[in-house]
């Protein structure tokens, strides 16, 4: 594997390899990789910044990390230019994260190993491989899998990595969410369903995962009554242990507690939330480790 | 001084013309047309193998001057202009400053006119600034020449104001040229709405933020009896709406580009940022829409909206950078190559989209092969199949949707009031 820019350009070979690679991780195995890995998030980030910072130091990766609000950022230097430097101060690996769809297929072609920690609206694939983890974990395999994935789908990156990779896996996924967050012909665009009704799709998901509200990628304010949101989207209390069989519950995150998810869920026996940023770090460390031998 | 084009095929589809002669101008006019004429006592052009066609006309270009030379300087951009068969073209006034002032858009013509080479017919902006609120002085424009208003780059978002512009064009004779967007469908986005702009995860802008627009300005176009021209049309639901309107009688011209009449969104991944400009590449059935339109007429011109930026800007991704490409040089061999050849477009269409129809809309001096007409021409070699690449485009711009891609028709020259330029 050269680079890890989305799902869409990650091949079996290559998804067998990071499986592969995580389940040796969290077994124990030590992958060293004594490579300087740059992290440059160009956008605020918690779980996956501080998990690839982790994840590196798992694979022995000295880190350098970019702060943009401190950086030539702030004195216009685009991200190939910062590139440049981080590449002759020695940085082999760069993790980036940006509003920018499509910057770290750009920044591919500059002679470092690229992973995509999130751009834009577009991919997400280190957090898809993750939830895949975390879910082949809790259930085994995935083919034949009832997927139901809620929220704003039109501005999410997970969205977009998650669906199509765990479509691909030959689970069955169905969309649901507000209109103008899953416009019509979305869903088909990644291999899943739209469907239209939450709680007949509810009772008859293995899984549901709730999508963050991307209030900072809206133009506008699209959800204007939060409280109208958890009522008609949000994986409720009332709704979510009402059901018969109640599903595996998986969010991203950051979720908004109380909106697209209650708080009280998060911790819930069958949530996969806290398993999902456990497998997001073997990952990634699976990831960095496959990278180093490339470019070692 | 007399200049004789030798045995060309002499082509102009509002007269009927197709046939192989000579071609004779005296003191800037045409003087005789076909038959053999002899060589003797003036500037000779062997055009063998060549169509002699009327001049064309870009109706829709931006020469970033003044103020942004980095883009395209005039010299650049009209160099363009003769190596893709225009003998005019009318420029933007969307420049740093904007041009809202007469005397400024005078000074840009009489700038072009000293290079000698295509005409340039400056466009003056609406609104003082481009800034949507004080009307400029549209008197003034009409007597210093100008033909056309527009605060193109930016729609006109306040409706009252447009009305008022609407009023002063028809009490002065001059056309409003509209950048049809309502930015609060458009949003900013930067393709258009479908799943393959969802894909790349790019915000969009639906087809409505045109159309919507575009019905607003021919309401009012119909109520003010002021000439509307629609710029760039890049949707189906446009075209229908402009067609009614016509045939309402409501006095509205309108345009389309060579990349909304040969690209869709499907080739957003493959372009990148090349295909980034304002209107959006649209969907198939958009595209089918604007070529039916422009076969049966409602799409009276074919216009470039030819938008030079530098390389690093365009390469600044999908959000930063600017909206627009270049296309002068493009524009006919790409048009005949993939409209005309396939038989969707007849060739004298294309002619008429190029030449006479936006010399007609911003009333130049008539694009014809006729006795006593001023001689403006364009000679083309529509057998000769070309290959563009960047480094053989004389815009500035390199930014062309249309790199790599195989076009048919050589421009030899154009005559030019008169004047014979070969590239």
């Amino acid at each position: 594997m050269r680079h890890l820019l989305g799902i869409a350009e990650l091949t079996e070979t290559e998804l067998s390899a990071v499986l592969d690679r995580t389940a040796k991780i969290a077994q124990g195995a030590i992958f060293s990789f004594a490579q300087p890995v740059a992290l440059a998030f160009y956008e605020p980030s918690t779980r996956t910044e501080m998990s690839f910072v982790r994840a590196c130091q798992m694979v022995g990766a000295s880190v350098l990390r970019l702060l943009p609000e401190r950086a030539s950022v702030v004195k216009g230097e685009g991200p190939e230019e910062t590139l440049h430097t981080l590449r002759a101060i020695g940085a082999r690996v760069l993790v980036v994260r940006s509003g920018e769809p499509l910057l770290p297929h750009r920044l591919s072609e500059l002679g470092v190993a690229v992973v995509n920690a999130g751009d834009g609206c577009h991919e997400h694939p280190t957090q898809a491989l993750a939830d895949l983890v975390a879910l082949q974990r809790a259930v085994g395999a995935v083919r034949g899998l009832r997927v139901l994935v809620v929220g704003d789908h039109l501005h999410s990156r997970v969205s977009r990595s998650t669906v199509r990779l765990l479509s691909q896996q030959g689970a069955k996924v169905e969309l649901a969410g507000p209109p103008d967050l899953l416009p019509e012909g979305f869903a088909e665009m990644l291999g899943a369903d739209h469907c239209p009704d939450l709680e007949q799709g509810l009772s008859r998901a293995d899984v549901v995962m709730a999508l963050r509200i991307q209030q900072e990628r809206m133009g506008q304010t699209v959800v204007a009554d939060l409280g109208a949101y958890r009522r008609q989207w949000g994986i409720t209390q009332e709704r979510y242990l009402g059901l018969r069989q109640v599903p595996w519950l998986m969010h991203p995150g950051p979720a908004n507690l109380g909106v697209e998810i209650d708080s009280e869920l998060v911790d819930g026996t069958k949530s996969l939330i806290r398993s999902q940023v456990t497998s997001g770090t073997q990952v990634r460390a699976a990831v960095l480790s496959l990278l180093g031998e490339e470019v070692a | 001084m007399r200049l004789i084009i030798k045995g060309g095929r002499l082509l102009d589809p509002g007269l009927g013309l197709d046939q192989v002669g000579d071609l004779v101008v005296e003191a800037g006019l045409i003087t005789q047309v076909g038959g053999s004429q002899p060589a003797d006592g003036g500037q000779v052009v062997e055009a063998q193998g060549q169509v002699v066609m009327p001049g064309l006309v870009d109706m829709h270009v931006h020469l970033r001057q003044p103020g942004q030379s980095a883009k395209e300087t005039l010299e650049t951009g009209l160099r363009a202009a003769v190596r893709g068969g225009f003998t005019a073209l009318a420029a933007m006034p969307n420049t740093n400053p904007v041009i809202d002032q007469p005397a400024r858009a005078v000074q840009i013509e009489q700038a072009a006119a000293a290079l000698g080479l295509a005409r340039v017919h400056q466009m003056g902006a609406i609104s003082l600034g481009s800034g949507g609120e004080l009307l400029a002085d549209f008197a003034g424009y009409a007597q210093a020449g100008i033909r056309a208003v527009t605060d193109d780059g930016l729609p006109v978002g306040a409706g009252g104001l447009m009305r008022r512009a609407l009023q002063h064009a028809r009490a002065t004779g001059l056309v409003v040229v509209t950048h049809s967007e309502d930015p609060s469908l458009a949003q900013g986005g930067v393709a258009d709405d479908g799943p393959d702009a969802w894909r790349l995860g790019l915000p969009t802008q639906p087809a409505s933020a045109e159309a919507a627009m575009v019905a607003r300005d021919l309401v009012l176009a119909a109520e003010t009896g002021g000439r509307l021209h629609v710029a760039h049309v890049s949707t189906a639901a446009t075209v229908q709406l402009i067609r009614t309107a016509r045939a309402n009688g409501v006095a509205v011209t309108a345009e389309a580009t060579p990349h909304h009449l040969l690209l869709t969104s499907a080739q957003l991944a493959r372009l990148g940022t090349l295909a980034k400009m304002n209107p959006p590449l649209r969907q198939e059935r958009d595209r089918q829409a604007l070529i039916a339109g422009l076969a049966d007429g409602t799409i009276d011109a074919v216009a470039t909206d030819h938008a030079p930026h530098t390389g690093a800007e365009k390469a600044a991704g999908w959000l930063k950078a600017p909206f627009g490409v270049t296309g002068m040089e493009t524009a006919l061999p790409m048009l005949v190559a993939k409209l005309v050849e396939p038989g969707l477009i007849p060739l004298g269409r294309l002619i008429e989209a190029m030449s006479s129809a936006p010399a007609a809309i911003l009333a130049l001096a008539p694009r014809t092969l006729s006795v006593g007409a001023v001689a403006n021409l364009t000679l083309v070699d529509l057998s000769a199949a070309v290959t563009f690449s960047a480094d053989r485009l004389a815009t500035a711009g390199k930014n062309c949707p249309f790199l790599g891609e195989r076009g048919l028709g050589r421009v030899l020259g154009v005559v030019v009031e008169g004047r014979w330029l070969a590239w």
